[in-house]
């Protein structure tokens, strides 16, 4: 029994070749959901295998630099280290060795493999507005909020949010509540002192 | 400076990561040079997940019914608001109205407009969809494409750049590349287990029966409080509808990953939704009922004195009351097509 690549989504049955492909709705065989299934070429294609590098004949000619007996091809785009086929890692254009790999998703200085990162500003914005609710909270969390923005102010934000305004706001709001403690203080040492 | 690599295609939709979830997920989808990019947030951090264009095997839009549920949950408190609207206007002239009375009429209305709108922008935005997108090495849902209209509009702008990076296969080539890689034309096996989809773990439903049961219990214990009105009957009321709330709390946490009918899952969902839902219509119709009665006492706000709040207690005891019998036919049903408690699911069709 042969059985197609593609299943439903709801019921996990096989889609029928026909329906691929199609511009319009057609119902999946196992629950009669209206699907569209969209194919690319990618489906059909089978993973490359990999190179082993190639074996250094000549002395004269570079080997590389983790596999001496290897051929190199290409230099590191990061560090400049000869590589062969079997070190050349690709990642967004670039040609790096595994170090170099290595180094950049551990610092966060490749962008294309970081799955994650944490919103400082989002978390100095609310810090700064939800305890307003309950004001009194204000004394201990504004101080915090600013604390944050300016200490991560150069982290790296958001991928795809890449302005600075949630920090600004952040600062403002919270400076403005810290003040406004300020004023409440002085006005209650005055009136203290004034009455005694 | 800031990153300008990334288009919205999107704005952010809930992810469903768990029956309960102390911070909500938001994902939304955004166009890179040579991928999409899927961000999932929860306010205070991001989760990236990328598909590049020259790995996308497939995209499937299927079709549910978004559109209806949406549309049923507007509809129940629309109704409500403005039969409690309509009880709530005096039987005087609008000159004569006073301001309490104005603004109470004016809240309630306003609500009722406001519930109105969001079922016309509901129904203008078109059916409802699942999008999901399958790589070589998982199939992941896209949450923020959730309406076909949307979905198909995305599509199309993303077409033209998965093709660039992989080229195009027609209808006729697809079928054709299928029977080369797999042989004859596929044939349906269920259960297949589908790429990155985790088969449902078996479950007999016994907390959803209890629920249902809690369900219809409602009935004759908000009649006798409506009756006696002892405070003892009063309490059992609490008691059955704290017990209630947390019984589908349970049953949110028992039917995740099950193969329970989509159907049977919406149970608690419709539990918990409409309590709050009528909770919130009987603050509001209480805040409004005694804004504009003052000095009335508590005597006058009871189900059986006031037209508004026995209509409120009519809705809610037969919102569960027919929720809770429809569980109860449901879970036979479920249980008759499995074969009863302890028989296996029946065994999938082999042509041969």
């Amino acid at each position: 029994m042969n059985v197609g690549p593609l299943t439903c989504t709801r019921c996990n049955a096989a889609l029928l070749a026909g329906m691929l492909n199609q511009p319009d709705l057609a119902p999946c065989p196992g629950c009669g959901s209206s699907l569209q299934v969209e194919v690319f070429p990618a489906l059909f294609q089978q993973p490359k295998p990999g190179l082993a590098g190639e074996q250094l004949l000549i002395e004269a000619e570079a080997g590389c630099f983790y596999h001496p007996q290897r051929k190199a091809v290409l230099p590191c785009d990061g560090c400049g280290r000869f590589l062969c086929t079997l070190c050349d890692c690709q990642l967004g254009g670039q040609h790096l060795c595994p170090t170099c790999l290595e180094t950049g998703r551990r610092k966060g200085k490749l962008k294309n493999l970081q799955n994650q990162r944490t919103l400082h500003d989002s978390i100095a914005l609310a810090l700064a507005v939800y305890p307003l609710l309950i004001f009194y909270f204000t004394v201990i969390t504004a101080p915090m909020a600013l604390y944050i923005a300016l200490r991560h102010w150069n982290a790296p934000g958001s991928l795809v949010r890449g302005n600075k305004v949630r920090f600004v706001a952040a600062i403002v709001l919270a400076a403005a509540q810290i003040a406004g403690w300020g004023v409440l203080a002085y006005v209650l040492i005055s009136g203290v002192r004034r009455n005694g | 400076m800031a990153e300008r690599d990334y288009q919205r295609l999107t704005r952010a939709r809930m992810r469903r990561t768990g029956f309960l979830v102390a911070f909500a997920t938001r994902s939304s989808l955004w166009l890179g040079k040579d991928h999409l990019l899927c961000v999932d947030s929860n306010g205070y951090s991001e989760v990236y997940r990328r598909f590049h264009f020259r790995d996308i095997q497939s995209v499937t839009l299927r079709l549910n019914q978004r559109r209806v549920w949406w549309a049923i949950t507007l509809a129940l408190p629309l109704l409500v608001l403005v039969a409690i609207t309509a009880f709530s206007v005096p039987a005087r002239s609008l000159t004569e109205w006073t301001t309490g009375e104005t603004v109470g009429v004016g809240v309630l209305a306003g609500l009722a407009a406001f519930c109105a709108a969001l079922m016309l922008v509901n129904w203008l935005r078109g059916p409802g969809c699942v999008c999901h997108l399958r790589t070589a090495v998982q199939v992941e849902e896209v949450p923020s494409l959730c309406r076909l209209s949307r979905a198909r509009r995305v599509l199309d702008r993303v077409r033209p750049l998965i093709v660039a990076a992989q080229g195009q296969l027609t209808a006729e080539e697809v079928e054709r590349k299928l029977v080369e890689s797999f042989g004859t034309p596929p044939v349906i096996e269920w259960p297949a287990a589908g790429l990155g989809v985790q088969p449902p773990q078996p479950y007999q439903g016994p907390f959803h029966q209890a629920l249902c049961w809690l369900l219809i219990a409602d009935l004759p214990l908000t009649i006798a409080s409506l009756l006696l009105k002892t405070g003892a009957l009063d309490a059992a009321g609490m008691i059955q509808l704290f017990v209630t709330a947390v019984f589908a709390i349970v049953c949110l946490a028992k039917q995740h990953d099950t193969d329970l009918s989509p159907g049977l899952k919406r149970v608690p969902w419709i539990v918990l939704g409409s309590s709050v839902v009528f909770f919130f219509i009987g603050a509001v119709y209480a805040a409004v009922f005694f804004a504009t009665h003052p000095g009335t006492t508590r005597d006058a706000f009871s189900p059986l004195n006031n037209p508004g709040m026995l209509l409120l207690t009519v809705a809610s005891t037969g919102t569960w009351v027919v929720v809770g019998v429809a569980g109860l036919i449901g879970l036979r049903k479920f249980h008759q097509a499995r074969g009863g408690f302890s028989e296996p699911p029946p065994a999938p069709l082999s042509p041969g």
